[in-house]
């Protein structure tokens, strides 16, 4: 990022609490500090808070698998062995500690895929805030120094087998597997995150063992701890636990997620009555001038498929369209919709009408400022979570755009006008240049 | 100064109030962030509905959103999106909730559209027919995914000739069939201030937010209210195991056993056994169960679910087939008949891992709002809920030995298996 944005952020970042946030009762002190190995450390100090958070993100998951589920398989095992630890040992010790570890998505929880993402792996910790010292230690000894224990691991394949099986039957599934996989075409990022049944049967011990030595290094690593301790005693303790965390990631330049997936339509039968559509197309990443309008784009286009195909056609219960930006420099913009299979067409064709009617029928000013007022109501709401606000520090300082984005963004998408959300509909959000991927009994 | 002055803002106050048309309201202050979030549980779920009704409740709720005497159903959504104020409602089978979160200082505004969904809502004709396809998708998007249909299957057997075996959200022929009077009958009937239940929780002044809850909801109507639903006890009389067949290639098994209502002295202690049963490093169940060899499930997790007039703990599990789900039941006995693997040491881990459960779900205050309103709707009060979460960091190995004894022995329960081999 260059210096004159950097200052903007910064700027931005006190606008941006004089907006609808302007109710902020004080700025709460962050700090950011890279360690000498390359470790990127960010502290936030919220006093009084009975609730403390850590968060690891590992950057590239993908990049440095051999077999597409080696890094859901690590996540998964961290919480089976580390240290001199077993797996019942690590749950006793998180129940001890009044802690809640969460490092993958659990498929039987509603909305649980969240924080997963394709581009970073996560280590969550939540903890009372009287046990973050032993807590923090705890944490190093997982990510530093996980054993993968063969039996564990045995278990834990079998779990991702069977979710991969029940899986292949539920359309939504099938239609975001696919469309990814088209959108990222060559890199890895198009890896499917749990893996094949294939290569889940085939990855060994060893592989995770590559992997985490590949991955899990400091300067690949963005540690994040929200606190009631201030600043620098977090920091001295992250010093002492990571300090003599050693190795130099070699992520290769991924090239190919930059090009733009081609247009094509692909439609796979699930049996059943539902059908479930991905609609998409590559955007640039989050730091290029056009993201704020593109993410604007994105809620205008949400806020009218709702208003339109949900509340007016009742074609549809779950829609929306959305934004995901990558390490690479690209996003990808997407409209997604679940519908009984008999309203496909119908359904296909009104995700088309809201996309072109981003262009035919600008959005007004007061649709601007309605469906960016209520993102910040989202924004505000999430953020009451210490682990959260920790996970948005360290997306957006991995992002590129500075951990400071996470407050300025506000300010960024109200200066988005109408005339910007139609430039870059017509730049980027052509209907017949999309990828659009279809599951269900048609 | 700055830094220091947060921990002023910080005291948490909580008072209960009965306004003079009889809302109840609880108002909890918490001055941590500049939010308040606001939810009315209205005493209306799908146990109060008739055989011909089934699934009206949360039809209404979808309804609530389309319109009322002044407003239209894009002037609701737009007032409430132009003050950042996030809105939404649930359905349960005891009761309907309305959600609205956003900044203290539009809040009022807040209350008051919220409050003219719930009272003055017109249910427009043209709008029935919308919603009826809207929520007939949600009923498909529910059953084209195993863990839902499991739940369908257990409930209508586990449950049977009980308000709980029916789902939520009905059935699709009659959701086809529902007239606009019958729903709007039905509405009047139920959404009234005296059968509902404000929670207030944020940075806001209470007897300001008292005076503009009362304001926007008006009197109550002289009418009686509802009956309370008849709900005859569950009470299996032994142990029955049902299997039964469907199209997914998954296996799930289902265990409801009867439990103590949450205003029971032991229920506490109930709620720490439950954690024990689903500790990773405690749980003698799950040690066989999913780390085995060979392991019998993918996934195996218990609830104590708390209801009008159901107490149950549920267990839920993946085996990997019919076979092993088997095993696994005969296993569930063997921990359950014995539970003198319940030692201090593990009674305190767990209730340290309940406490933070507990304070980790109710960071935000729309997560407490929610939490909330479940004890509301019971009949519960904020005192009762605070009581049973202090409770359970009282609680003793003799007193978690206790409440499994009076819940588990004799051994009853009603346990389903669902898996491969056809239509169902």
């Amino acid at each position: 990022m260059n210096l004159q944005r950097r200052w903007l952020l910064g700027l931005s970042l006190v606008v941006g609490l004089l907006g609808l946030g302007c109710t902020q009762k004080a700025e709460k002190p962050i700090v950011k500090t890279v360690l000498p190995n390359g470790l990127t450390v960010i502290v936030k100090t919220v006093p009084g808070t009975q609730v403390s958070a850590v968060h690891l993100l590992v950057g590239h998951r993908m990049a440095f698998e051999k077999n597409p589920g080696e890094s859901n398989l690590v996540q998964m095992m961290l919480s089976q062995g580390a240290g001199d630890l077993d797996r019942q040992a690590i749950a006793r010790r998180l129940e001890e500690l009044g802690a809640h570890l969460k490092t993958y998505d659990n498929p039987y929880f509603p909305f649980d895929d969240y924080y997963n993402s394709r581009d970073f792996a996560y280590v969550r910790l939540k903890v009372l805030s009287e046990n973050l010292d032993p807590a923090l230690e705890f944490f190093a000894t997982l990510v530093r120094r996980p054993t993968f224990p063969e039996k564990e691991l045995e278990r834990v394949k079998a779990r991702v087998l069977a979710t991969l099986q029940e899986n292949q039957v539920i359309p939504d599934k099938v239609a975001r597997l696919r469309f990814y996989s088209l959108m990222f075409q060559g890199s890895p990022l198009a890896h499917p995150i749990l893996g094949t049944p294939e290569t889940v049967a085939q990855i060994t011990r060893d592989d995770l063992v590559r992997y985490h030595q590949a991955a899990y290094v400091p300067g690949n690593c963005i540690l994040t701890v929200v606190s009631d301790r201030p600043a620098e005693v977090v920091l001295q303790q992250v010093r002492h636990l990571f300090g003599d965390w050693s190795g130099r990631p070699q992520v290769p330049v991924d090239s190919a997620a930059l090009v733009p997936p081609e247009p094509t339509t692909v439609e796979i039968p699930v049996p059943g009555h539902r059908a479930y559509i991905y609609m998409g197309t590559k955007i640039p990443g989050l730091q290029s001038l056009d993201a704020p309008a593109l993410r604007v784009a994105a809620m205008v286009l949400s806020d009218r498929m709702a208003g339109e195909l949900r509340e007016k056609r009742g074609l549809a219960y779950r829609l929306g369209a959305f934004t995901r930006f990558y390490s690479p420099g690209v996003g990808v913009f997407a409209l997604v919709m679940g519908t009984s299979s008999n309203k496909y067409p119908e359904a296909r064709a009104g995700m088309r009408e809201m996309l072109e009617s981003l262009v035919k029928q600008p959005p007004t000013e007061q649709e601007l400022r309605r469906v960016i007022n209520a993102s910040w109501g989202s924004h505000l709401r999430y953020h009451q979570k210490k682990i959260n606000q920790a996970y948005f520090l360290s997306l957006y300082e991995y992002l590129g755009t500075g951990y400071e984005y996470d407050l300025s963004q506000i300010q960024l998408l109200r200066q988005v006008r109408p005339q910007d959300v139609v430039r870059v509909a017509k730049t980027y959000l052509k209907p017949d240049q999309m990828v659009l991927v279809a599951a269900g009994g048609f | 100064m700055g830094f220091f002055l947060p921990w002023l803002l910080l005291a948490v106050t909580v008072q209960e109030r009965v306004l003079p048309n009889g809302m109840r309201v609880i108002l909890k202050e918490d001055h941590s962030a500049p939010l308040v979030d606001v939810t009315v549980v209205v005493k209306s779920g799908a146990v109060y509905e008739a055989d011909s009704t089934l699934g009206m409740t949360h039809f209404l709720e979808h309804l609530l959103f389309d319109g009322t005497e002044t407003q239209t159903r894009e002037q609701i959504r737009d007032r409430f999106d132009e003050k950042g104020i996030y809105f939404n409602a649930f359905t349960r089978h005891d009761f309907t909730a309305y959600l609205i979160n956003g900044p203290a200082e539009f809040i009022d505004d807040g209350i008051r559209n919220q409050a003219d969904m719930l009272m003055h809502s017109i249910l427009p004709e043209h709008e029935l027919e919308k919603e009826r396809q809207v929520v007939i998708e949600e009923m498909h998007k529910d059953r084209a995914r195993p863990s839902e249909v499991a739940d369908e299957i257990f409930r209508s057997i586990a449950f049977a000739g009980s308000p709980y075996a029916k789902p939520v959200l009905g059935y699709e022929e009659q959701i086809l069939r529902v007239k606009r009077g019958t729903v709007y009958r039905y509405y009047k009937a139920f959404y009234r201030p005296d059968n509902m239940i404000a929670l207030v929780i944020g940075d806001f002044d209470p007897d300001h937010i008292v005076r503009v809850l009362e304001e926007a909801y008006g009197p109550s109507p002289d009418t009686p209210l509802p009956p309370p639903p008849e709900i005859p006890p569950f009470d299996p009389k032994g142990t029955q195991v049902v299997e039964r067949t469907w199209q997914f290639p998954s296996t799930y098994l289902m265990v409801a056993f009867p439990a103590l209502p949450p205003d029971d002295p032991r229920a506490p202690a109930l709620e720490v056994l439950v954690g024990l049963l689903n500790s990773e490093g405690d749980s003698p169940f799950l040690q066989r169960v999913l780390a085995g060899d060979p392991p019998l499930a993918v996934e195996a997790s218990f609830s104590y679910d708390k209801h009008l007039g159901l107490n149950v703990i549920q267990l839920t599990a993946r085996p990997n087939s019919p076979r092993d789900a088997r095993r696994i039941l005969e296993i569930l006995n063997e921990t359950l008949q014995d539970l003198s693997w319940i030692t201090p040491d593990k009674v305190r881990r767990t209730r340290t891992a309940l406490a933070a459960e507990h304070a980790f779900a109710t960071e935000s205050f729309t997560y407490e709002g929610m939490y909330l309103a479940y004890w509301v709707a019971l009949g519960g009060s904020y005192d009762l809920y605070q009581r049973f979460y202090e409770g359970i960091k009282q609680v003793t190995a003799d007193a978690v030995q206790q409440a499994g004894e009076a819940v588990f022995h004799p051994l009853r329960y009603v346990a389903v298996i669902v898996g491969p081999g056809g239509q169902r």
